[in-house]
C-alpha cells in the first residue's frame, strides 16, 4: 500500500474540486455595480449580461400595475441625481419600500436606458435589527 | 436591578481571565490551590452570567423600556412568550446567550471530570474560559445589553414579525447550542496539544459532546430551512445565503470529524487530521458568528454593521495562529500508529468521505468569501449566486451518498473479495433495481437518477445490516420485535448511526425531488378564474380583509383540486404590521408525502390578484428525515454502562494531579 497512491487520489479529488469550483464560478458570477457606474459607463453593463445594481428606491417613483408589474426609479447611493428606471414583473419582496436600499438583479439595455429586473433583493440593513442610525 | 446585571457581567469578565490564568498554572505547576480557585471562578461565572441573562429576560418580560435592548426589541402588544425570545433577536442579547451557554457547558465539563477523568482538564478549562473571556469583552465594551435609554419611552419598537413564529423562536438557540457545543471538543483538543498527549483519550471523552453539538447544529439548520420555507415565502428552503452557508460549513466539517475519529479510536490513524478538523470546525462556528455580525458579507441575516467585526476578525486570527503553531510543533507526536493497508478498506472510504465533506465546506467558504476577496484584490464587486453552490455541491452530494453506503459495510484494513460480495451484493441489486424502475417511470436526468438509485443502495445496505443483526439476535430472544429493540439497545452507537444515515437519506430524497422536479407558475387572476399547474387546479374565490390586534390582514381564497378531486380551500395572505411598518406574506402550503402545493400571494389590484404557485415534490421527506436523524443521534449518544466494542481499548485511567489533588469535589 503506497503512500503515493493516496497522494495521487487526493490530488485527483482536489483537481476535480478546483474544476467544479472554477466552472461554477464562471456560470454564476455577476457584476455588482452602483447606479453611478452604469450612468457614467453604460459598457459596464453590456459585457456580463445579468448584473446586480445597487441603489435606493427613489421616493415617489414606485408604480404598480396588475399582473405583478412594477416600475420604479433607482438612484445612486451617494449622488441622488443619478438615476435609472427599472421595470420588473414578479413577486415584490415584503420589505420593498421607497427610500430603502435595494439590489436589482437583471439586464441593462443601453438602448432603452432601462433595467429589466429578474429579481429584487431588499437590503434592509437587517432583518433582525433596526438600522442603528434610524434610532 | 439592572445594575446587578451589568455588574455581574463585568465581574464575569474579570473572573474568566482569572480562570484562564489559574487553571493554566495549576496544571503546569501541579498546584492544587490554583486549581481549587479556578474551579470556584468557573462556578461563579456561571452564576454571574445566569444573573445577567435572568435580569435581561425579566426586563424583556416586564417590558422595562429603560433598557435600550428592551425598547428596541419588544412592544406592549407582544405576548410574554415572544418577548422573552427577543433575548436572542438582537445582537447583544444573542451574544449574552452565547456566553451563558458557554459558562454552563464549562461547568458541566468540570462536573463530568470532577475526579480527573481527563487528567488535562485544567487546560480544557483554560481554553473554554479564554473563549468566554473574548465574548465577555464584546459584551462589556462593545455591545452591552444593559445600555440605558437616554430618554423615557412608553412603547418599544417591537419584535420583527418574521421572528414571531414558533419555529423561528427556537432556530437561533438550537444553532447556538450546536455552535457553543463544538467549543468543548475543541478545548479538549487544545489541552491535548498543549500537553503533547495525543492519543485518542480526548476524542473518546468528547464523543458525546461532539454528537450533542452536531445534533443541535443539524436541528438548527433544519429549523432554519423550515422557517425560510414557511415564513419567507419565496418557495424554497435553502438559498445559499452567506449565513446559511456559515451554519452548514461547521456541520460538514463536524460530520467529517464524527467519522474520522472512529478511525483514530480504532486504528490510531489520522491524528493530525482529527485535531485539524475540530480546530477548523470550531473556527467555522466563530466565523459563522462573525459573518452574522460584521456586515462584511451582505445577507438577509446580518445584524447592523458594527465595529464588532474587527474584534471577531482579531479573535479568529489569534485562534488560527495558536492552533497552527500547536499543531505544527506537535507534528511528530501526531504521527499515525499504523498505515493504510488497502484502498478497499473502511479507513480509505472514511478518508474519502472526509475529503469530500471538507472539500465541500471549502468550496462553500470560497463561494461565500469570493465577493469579498474579489473586491479586495481586484477592486471589482461581484456576487456569487446559488448556481455556483448547486453546481459544486450536487456532484459532491452524490459521491457522498455513495460513500454513506460503502463506509459502514466495507471491512477494516483490507476488504476481501468475500467481504465485498457478501456485503455489497444486495445493496448493488438495490441500486440497479431502483435505476431500472426510475428509468421506466420516465426519469432520464442523470443527477436524480444517480441520487435516487444510490439512496436505494444505501438503504438496502442498512436494511440488510438490521436484518442480519436481528437474525443473529433471534437465537437468544423470544421474538423478532424484542430482538430488534435489543439489537439497537446493545449496540447503540452502531445502529444509532445507521438510523442517522436513514434520516440523512430521507433528507437527500427530499432535496433531490424538490430541486429536480419542481414546477412553478405566476399569473394574474380575477374572481372565478383558474390556474393549472401539473395535475392541480386552483380557482380564485375572492379576497377578505380584516384586522387583528397587531396586523391588517388581506386573505385570498383558492379552491384546490387535484386530479379533479376537491382538496378544500387555501388562503395565502398579506399581513401589514403598522408598528414595524412591515408587510409580510403568509404563504399557503398543502403538503403530503408526494409534494407540496405552495401558493404565494404577490399582490392585490382592484379585483385581481397576482399569485405564484409552486409544486415542490417530496419536500416533506426533508422534515421527516430530520426527525429520524434526531432519534438516531439520541440513540447513538445515549450513555451505556458497558463500553462498546467499537470504542478503542483506551485504558481507563484516573489520573491525579498530585496527592493533594485527590479530595477535590466540584
Amino acid at each position: 500500500m503506497s503512500k503515493r497512491g493516496y497522494i495521487i487520489g487526493i490530488v485527483i479529488i482536489v483537481v476535480t474540486f478546483g474544476f467544479l469550483v472554477m466552472k461554477g464560478l464562471d456560470k454564476s458570477m455577476m457584476s455588482y455595480v452602483e447606479v453611478s457606474q452604469i450612468v457614467s459607463n453604460p459598457d459596464v453593463a453590456e459585457r456580463g449580461g445579468v448584473l446586480q445594481v445597487s441603489g435606493i428606491v427613489q421616493p415617489g417613483s414606485v408604480k404598480t400595475y396588475g399582473g405583478g408589474n412594477l416600475e420604479f426609479t433607482i438612484q445612486d447611493m451617494k449622488n441622488s441625481s443619478l438615476t435609472l428606471p427599472v421595470v420588473y414583473q414578479g413577486i415584490i419582496p415584503d420589505n420593498f419600500k421607497p427610500g430603502l436600499q435595494v439590489v436589482v438583479q437583471g439586464r441593462y439595455s443601453p438602448q432603452t436606458g432601462k433595467i429589466t429586473g429578474q429579481k429584487i433583493l431588499v437590503k434592509c440593513p437587517s432583518k433582525y435589527e433596526a438600522d442603528p442610525e434610524k434610532n | 436591578m439592572i445594575e446587578f446585571g451589568e455588574i455581574s457581567l463585568s465581574l464575569a469578565l474579570v473572573l474568566s481571565l482569572y480562570a484562564v490564568v489559574t487553571s493554566f498554572i495549576s496544571l503546569r505547576n501541579s498546584t492544587f490551590e490554583f486549581w481549587w480557585s479556578a474551579k470556584r471562578a468557573v462556578i461563579s461565572n456561571f452564576l454571574l452570567l445566569s444573573v445577567s441573562i435572568g435580569i435581561l429576560a425579566y426586563s424583556l418580560a416586564i417590558k422595562n423600556y429603560s433598557l435600550k435592548y428592551v425598547a428596541e426589541h419588544v412592544s406592549n402588544g407582544l405576548p410574554t412568550f415572544y418577548a422573552i425570545s427577543a433575548l436572542w433577536a438582537g445582537q447583544s442579547g444573542s451574544l449574552l446567550l452565547w456566553a451563558w451557554l458557554l459558562s454552563l457547558f464549562t461547568l458541566v465539563v468540570l462536573w463530568q471530570n470532577r475526579n480527573f477523568q481527563f487528567r488535562l482538564i485544567p487546560h480544557v478549562i483554560t481554553t473554554l474560559s479564554a473563549i468566554l473571556f473574548f465574548f465577555l469583552i464584546l459584551l462589556v465594551f462593545i455591545t452591552n445589553p444593559f445600555e440605558r435609554m437616554a430618554f423615557a419611552v412608553t412603547e418599544g419598537q417591537g419584535l420583527n414579525p418574521l421572528l414571531q413564529n414558533p419555529g423561528m423562536m427556537f432556530h437561533p438557540p438550537t444553532l447556538y447550542l450546536g455552535y457553543v457545543g463544538f467549543s468543548v471538543p475543541f478545548a479538549f483538543a487544545i489541552a491535548a496539544l498543549l500537553n503533547r498527549k495525543l492519543d485518542s483519550e480526548w476524542i473518546v471523552l468528547t464523543r458525546r459532546w461532539t454528537l450533542f453539538a452536531w445534533l443541535f447544529l443539524s436541528i438548527g439548520i433544519l429549523l432554519g430551512a423550515k422557517w425560510a420555507y414557511v415564513e419567507l415565502g419565496w418557495g424554497g428552503y435553502w438559498g445559499w445565503d452567506p449565513v446559511e452557508n456559515a451554519s452548514l460549513m461547521p456541520w460538514l466539517t463536524g460530520t467529517a470529524f464524527l467519522h474520522s475519529v472512529m478511525i483514530q479510536e480504532r486504528r490510531g490513524m489520522l491524528k493530525i487530521w482529527n485535531v485539524s478538523l475540530i480546530v477548523i470546525t470550531f473556527l467555522l462556528t466563530i466565523f459563522g458568528t462573525f459573518v452574522t455580525r460584521s456586515g462584511i458579507i451582505s445577507s438577509v441575516h446580518s445584524f447592523g454593521a458594527s465595529s464588532l467585526g474587527y474584534v471577531f476578525l482579531a479573535f479568529l486570527v489569534l485562534l488560527i495562529t495558536v492552533s497552527v503553531y500547536l499543531i505544527f510543533t506537535r507534528r511528530e507526536e501526531l504521527r499515525s500508529d499504523y498505515h493504510f493497508d488497502s484502498y478497499l478498506s473502511r479507513e480509505s472510504s472514511f478518508l474519502f468521505n472526509n475529503l469530500i465533506l471538507v472539500g465541500s465546506a471549502f468550496a462553500i467558504l470560497w463561494g461565500t468569501l469570493f465577493p469579498v476577496i474579489s473586491e479586495a484584490v481586484r477592486g471589482v464587486k461581484i456576487t456569487v449566486g446559488p448556481p455556483f453552490f448547486n453546481s459544486v455541491n450536487v456532484p459532491i452530494g452524490i459521491v457522498l451518498i455513495l460513500l454513506t453506503g460503502v463506509g459502514p459495510l466495507i471491512a477494516w484494513r483490507k476488504a476481501s473479495t468475500h467481504n465485498l460480495v457478501r456485503n455489497f451484493l444486495y445493496p448493488g441489486i438495490g441500486f440497479f433495481l431502483a435505476l431500472i424502475i426510475l428509468w421506466f417511470i420516465g426519469i432520464r436526468d442523470l443527477y436524480p437518477l444517480l441520487s435516487f438509485s444510490l439512496i436505494s443502495f444505501v438503504l438496502t445496505g442498512i436494511v440488510m445490516e438490521f436484518y442480519r443483526g436481528v437474525r443473529a439476535r433471534k437465537r437468544v430472544e423470544q421474538n423478532i420485535f424484542r430482538a430488534f429493540i435489543n439489537l439497537i439497545l446493545k449496540h447503540r452507537r452502531r445502529y444509532g448511526g445507521y438510523i442517522v444515515h436513514i434520516g440523512v437519506m430521507l433528507i437527500f430524497i427530499g432535496i433531490t425531488g424538490s430541486s429536480a422536479f419542481k414546477a412553478e407558475v405566476e399569473k394574474t387572476l380575477r374572481n372565478g378564474e383558474t390556474i393549472n399547474l401539473k395535475n392541480y387546479q386552483l380557482t380564485f374565490l375572492g379576497v377578505d380583509y380584516y384586522k387583528t390586534a397587531n396586523a391588517e390582514v388581506l386573505n385570498a381564497s383558492f379552491r384546490v383540486k387535484k386530479d379533479n378531486k376537491d382538496l378544500g380551500v387555501i388562503t395565502p395572505a398579506k399581513e401589514y404590521h403598522p408598528l414595524q411598518d412591515q408587510t409580510m406574506t403568509e404563504v399557503a402550503i398543502l403538503s403530503d408525502y408526494r409534494e407540496d402545493l405552495y401558493l404565494i400571494l404577490g399582490g392585490v389590484d382592484d379585483d385581481a390578484v397576482y399569485v405564484k404557485a409552486h409544486i415542490n415534490p417530496l419536500v416533506a421527506w426533508i422534515w421527516w428525515g430530520g426527525y429520524v436523524l434526531i432519534i438516531g443521534t439520541l440513540i447513538a449518544m445515549w450513555p451505556s454502562k458497558k463500553r462498546e466494542a467499537t470504542q478503542s481499548p483506551v485504558p481507563k485511567k484516573t489520573f491525579n494531579l498530585k496527592k493533594t489533588a485527590t479530595p477535590i469535589g466540584a
